[in-house]
């Protein structure tokens, strides 16, 4: 038995670790954005208060993943009539479709951090593949909390008439850029 | 910088006006379809324009294109073919389309909430179905009928934050004014379920998207229910001529629009301001 503790102690050890960290995402510090062209005269932009899910890291692997969960009622652009609008069936129709979701397939790494990630993003049930370039991250105990805590910035852009939401294009611009900044804790 | 088809005015007033025109004058002429065809002809044009083709993602709003699609078919077979029962289809059609139209938003509800949701649902669909039915005997009367009641919920719509439901809702208003000049144009007095059972299913079921997927007090819909009432009712002389009759019943129509549309602005906690925002959206 002793042996056998052993053994396992020693194959731990020398792969660094045999399971991914498991974080749950902050919703306190987890924000999508997203901007578009507005007339052709400015980018309007505009975020999500609600985000929740989940991710995996294996960093000596090079494996993980992500899931999040975004609250399409929590849309705001800082102005509520227009948050309104966003939440009708021209756009979100939050009612019938509450949330949207990002789910990873592959995570693709360059060196020792995430590089891009790779998944499906779902908006009013229309599911279409993604891929979310990853400008920052990192990972270590938060010097406040002193939880170990994993976060990154990441981009994407997407054409919101494939998903459906084809209202006012192309005059409400169709390219709507995505910007995503999350922290996860781990559990 | 705006392209002349994305014009708003063009996509819900104009272009729906004309293709209803010509599409009923030409139903007429050739007589090989009722000239009330021409509302649907002007709704299609109209959605066209403001949806494309484009039915991927089947949300509300595109299920409520749909089934107006099915009911002009229905409703021009109906006229066509004389068939018994039609009353009892109407109102199986209607719930039917209630239930695929609000389904997704009604299951995500629960209990006690999703029960009084459905049944106030089906409640103004069939009730609407049941104040158009009359008025397929007198194509002035239906014509006024779909051109307040589009107007009435066009305008709600707009209190309710949804420029896309406004859009559909003035385009079908302005495709029963298509509807009443050919009327005018051919002497034709022709309604038939032709018009009454889409433009009762579309106005329904645009009105509850309003209530259901936008800001709009639900009290505004019994107070649109109404215009078929006023549009059957309203007192006219025969010896008036007849575009005088017609601009009477719509304006009877439109007097209920209008308390509709104050009622929304009063309750609903929306102000001029809020509409200009979305009427900006409908600009944009």
């Amino acid at each position: 038995m002793r042996k056998t503790l052993v053994a396992i102690a020693v194959a731990v050890s020398s792969t660094g670790t045999v399971w991914a960290d498991n974080y749950d995402i902050d919703p306190a510090h987890s924000m999508p954005y997203f901007s578009l062209n507005h007339l052709g005269f400015s980018t309007q932009r505009g975020h999500f208060e609600k985000v929740s899910g989940k991710m995996s890291l294996d960093v000596a692997k090079k494996t993980g993943s992500v899931e999040i969960t975004i609250d399409t009622n929590s849309v705001t652009t800082g102005f509520g009539k227009r948050d309104e609008h966003l939440r009708s069936p021209d756009f979100f129709n939050a009612a019938e479709y509450p949330t949207m979701t990002f789910k990873s397939t592959k995570v693709t790494f360059k060196g020792d951090t995430v590089a891009s990630v790779e998944g499906n993003l779902t908006i009013m049930s229309t599911t279409k593949p993604v891929t979310l370039t990853v400008t920052a991250m990192n990972c270590g105990k938060n010097p406040m909390n002193k939880k170990d805590t994993c976060g990154f910035d990441a981009t994407t852009q997407i054409k919101r008439s494939e998903y459906g939401m084809n209202y006012g294009v192309p005059n409400i611009g169709d390219d709507v850029a995505i910007q995503l900044s999350v922290e996860a804790i781990k559990q | 910088m705006i392209d002349f088809l994305h014009l708003p005015e063009v996509q819900s007033a104009f272009a729906p006006l004309i293709a209803a025109w010509l599409g009923g004058w030409l139903a007429h002429k050739s007589g090989k379809a009722p000239i009330g065809i021409g509302v649907i002809v002007g709704f299609a044009v109209a959605v066209l324009l403001i949806n494309g083709v484009d039915f991927r993602t089947l949300t509300a709003m595109r299920k409520i294109i749909v089934v107006g699609v099915i009911t002009a078919i229905v409703g021009v077979l109906v006229d066509t073919r004389h068939t018994r029962g039609a009353t009892l289809l109407y109102m199986g059609l209607g719930v039917i389309a209630s239930l695929w139209v609000f389904g997704l938003f009604l299951l995500r509800k629960s209990g006690m909430e999703m029960i009084i949701a459905g049944a106030a649902i089906i409640a103004y669909v069939v009730w609407m179905l049941f104040a158009m039915k009359p008025l397929k005997v007198d194509g002035r009367r239906a014509g006024a009928a779909t051109v307040a009641l589009g107007i009435g919920t066009g305008a709600t719509a707009l209190m309710g934050s949804s420029a896309l439901i406004a859009q559909l809702a003035f385009a079908l208003s302005a495709a029963g004014g298509g509807y009443i000049l050919a009327l005018l144009m051919t002497r034709s007095n022709n309604a038939g379920t032709t018009v009454t059972f889409p433009v009762a299913l579309l106005v329904s079921l645009m009105g509850c998207a309003t209530v259901a997927f936008a800001e709009l007090a639900w009290i505004v819909l019994v107070i649109l229910g109404l215009i078929p009432v006023a549009a059957r009712y309203a007192p006219v002389l025969e010896h008036w001529p007849r575009w005088f009759q017609i601009g009477f019943m719509i304006l009877a129509s439109l007097v209920i629009a209008g308390i509709a549309l104050a009622y929304a602005w009063w309750t609903g906690g929306t102000d001029p301001y809020t509409t200009s925002i979305t009427l900006e959206a409908i600009y944009a």
